[in-house]
């Protein structure tokens, strides 16, 4: 098991690694310049001696191999630079508001997921080929196919424009605050016993997350129900029931089988969550990491979207890593072990 | 083995093992009473009419070729076939009609009543529960025990078949045990709430050979022990040999023969008998077996002529203008126009 995490650990590194590179080239390829979108200028603008005097306060002037040198250097040693534009905060800062939105926007938007596909996958799962089966992939495919930016507009016509039942964008209604613990709204609201707060921040994020939630529970509804017909046709389901085994416990003998399968896959979609956010984000002016990367982007913020990347990357590996820990837990055939990775 | 009254019984087959002998609590009321039975599937006709009875304490041997109808004569009994299955006929046990009872009561009767051993123990068992789990999961469905209380009787059940250490087996999952010891895991499932009943569908099939005789006579003499009655289906003429009292020859889904052991072996009357009996190696002889020409037939639809007619070598005109009516001649009843000559 130790073995097993410090082989991942080691993987990682190699994968982040590879994330500075891509991600600090293909800033830099990018057309559009920081400092001309400072200054808001226009291309056959001259700004001269200022932009000079920028580039070199921003490092910019150097190459681009001793630029990237110090990149690495920083995030070697943890430190992620300062964001060109907001007046130099530094991006650590800037993250640390950001990713507890955006952990408890994923959160929120994976127990909709749950909630939404357990129960069709189950059903479907069950009355193969029948109509409740179809319903069931008829959803599934929607949800996978519908774009979420779409989904989302939609979303906001019906809820706010035709129907006003929810709020569309931001946090929580301006008028109200909450003491930062944790920095994560829900959390620090309910902590402080700030109900108010707590149900204003829920119910803007009901729609963000609904988006977010169906997207996913089409693919997890496609793996649980194909796991629980692989677990359904089993000899030991038979069994079961020869020893008068009721059926809802024939059930929960399925789902503990089709579970382990089911988690990692879990863990390893975090990745398209944590992606979908960053559309999401934007279209319901979340402030969440999707939201920063998206603004860094537009602004050729450089630290701030390299920051966000390799943040981003490092909690995707972690969920991947802590899917396959919870594998070995949920199925005792399974021995973590290093060397080839999570081996049965 | 050792016979339950020490005396030997000679071996109708020729192979030199002992077992329990026939002792006279089988007069008296059958536990269960099959007549009439037929099952189909869609088109295909898997059992026509199939009439048998197993007293308490009896070893019934039920033999036959894939596709015989051996199981799902077995599968009709505990009400355990799919949706797709049409039952007809009737299955009495202890005078009571199972065929069309509710799910409840047939629920009830399974594992408390009539217990089924599996074909194959290394399916038979839920991968990612403990075996204790398991077998009291069997004892709760049955009537309430405290998990101390069924761990006990659970473990007493597998020192009773012959596992050296109980309390470690129930402690471990399915893939940490041998074969041998996972089908005596399958058997204590099958036990464990004490039926009167117990069906053993090819038990051994999956096993090496040098563990099928040991278990095989482990789950006898633990049933024996209990006066319990056992339907020991098999494609093996010389575990029936060894262990049944009677035994009934399945063909084409009718009993073609049914006989006490010794009749059977000694005195075959229909030629599917004889056939089988003769493509058996016996202690003795000089390996000419013959082989029986062609291969088992599948019933489309009625069955209308005697099913072993394409491959009999005493088939006349009238064996193919319907299914011959049982005829009872001593202690054996067969299904045959033009049977083997009396040799007794």
């Amino acid at each position: 098991m130790i073995n097993f995490v410090l082989h991942r650990f080691g993987q990682t590194l190699i994968v982040l690694f590879g994330v500075t590179v891509i991600i600090f080239f293909v800033l830099r390829v990018m057309p559009g310049d920081p400092v001309g979108l400072i200054f808001g200028e226009g291309d056959d603008m001259d700004l001269g001696e200022s932009r000079r005097l920028y580039e070199e306060q921003l490092g910019l002037d150097q190459p681009l191999y001793v630029q990237y040198a110090k990149f690495l250097g920083e995030i070697s040693r943890g430190e992620f630079g300062t964001s060109f534009v907001r007046g130099g905060e530094p991006v650590i800062e800037m993250v640390g508001r950001a990713l507890p939105l955006t952990i408890e926007l994923s959160v929120f938007a994976l127990l909709i997921a749950l909630a939404i596909s357990v129960p069709i996958a189950i059903l479907s799962a069950l009355k193969q080929n029948t109509i409740w089966d179809r319903g069931g992939t008829a959803f599934a495919l929607i949800g996978v196919s519908l774009p979420s930016f779409w989904q989302g507009i939609m979303l906001i016509m019906f809820f706010a424009v035709w129907a006003p039942i929810f709020p569309v964008s931001g946090v929580m209604d301006a008028h109200l605050r909450i003491d930062r613990i944790t920095g994560a709204p829900i959390t620090d609201a309910v902590l402080t016993g700030n109900w108010e707060a707590a149900w204003s921040v829920l119910r803007h994020m009901v729609l963000p997350a609904i988006t977010l939630g169906t997207g996913i529970s089409g693919q997890f509804v496609r793996v649980l129900r194909s796991s629980l017909l692989e677990v359904k046709h089993q000899d030991f389901i038979d069994a079961l029931r020869a020893r008068g085994i009721s059926e809802p416990t024939v059930v929960r003998h399925m789902l503990h089988n089709a579970l382990p399968t089911t988690a990692v896959i879990i863990g390893l979609r975090i990745g398209a969550l944590l992606s979908g956010t960053i559309v999401i984000e934007t279209v319901f002016a979340y402030p969440g990491m999707g939201f920063l990367l998206i603004q860094g982007i537009n602004a050729r913020d450089f630290p701030v979207v390299q920051g966000v990347v390799v943040l981003l990357t490092a909690m995707v590996i972690a969920a991947n890593l802590l899917a396959d820990i919870l594998h070995g837990m949920l199925d005792p055939r399974v021995k973590l072990s290093g060397g080839t990775g999570s081996g049965a | 083995m050792l016979a339950l009254d020490g005396t030997q019984r000679s071996d109708p087959a020729g192979t030199e093992t002992q077992r329990p002998g026939l002792t006279p609590q089988h007069a008296g009321a059958p536990l269960i009473e099959v007549s009439d039975l037929s099952v189909r599937f869609g088109a295909v006709t898997a059992v026509s009419s199939v009439s048998f009875s197993v007293a308490k304490g009896e070893v019934f041997g039920v033999v036959g070729e894939s596709g015989a109808g051996k199981s799902a004569t077995a599968r009709a009994i505990i009400g355990l076939l799919p949706p797709t299955a049409k039952i007809a006929g009737s299955v009495r046990y202890k005078g009571e009609e199972l065929v069309g009872a509710s799910k409840a009561r047939l629920r009830q009767a399974r594992g408390a009543q009539i217990g089924y051993v599996f074909q194959d123990a290394l399916t038979a068992l839920d991968p990612v529960r403990t075996i204790g789990a398991q077998l009291v999961e069997v004892l709760n469905v049955h009537g309430h025990v405290s998990r101390r209380d069924g761990l006990e009787r659970a473990a007493d059940l597998l020192a009773e078949l012959k596992i050296n250490d109980p309390v470690r087996t129930l402690k471990a999952y399915p893939h940490q045990l041998s074969g041998g010891m996972r089908q005596r895991a399958v058997i204590a499932a099958a036990l464990i709430a004490n039926p009167e009943l117990i069906i053993a569908d090819e038990v051994t099939s999956a096993l090496d050979v040098t563990v099928q005789r040991k278990v095989l006579d482990l789950l006898l003499g633990v049933c024996a022990a209990r006066g319990a009655g056992v339907i020991l289906i098999t494609h093996d003429l010389g575990v029936v040999a060894q262990t049944s009292d009677r035994v009934a020859v399945l063909y084409g889904g009718i009993v073609a023969e049914e006989a006490d052991v010794f009749s059977l072996f000694d005195n075959p009357r229909h030629p599917y008998s004889g056939a089988l009996l003769n493509s058996m190696p016996r202690l003795g002889d000089q390996g000419v077996f013959e082989p029986i020409p062609g291969s088992a037939i599948q019933v489309f639809g009625d069955l209308r002529a005697c099913p072993f007619a394409d491959r009999c070598a005493r088939v006349a005109d009238d064996c193919r203008a319907g299914v011959p009516a049982p005829f009872k001649e001593g202690g054996t009843t067969y299904r045959c126009l033009h049977p083997l000559e009396d040799t007794a």
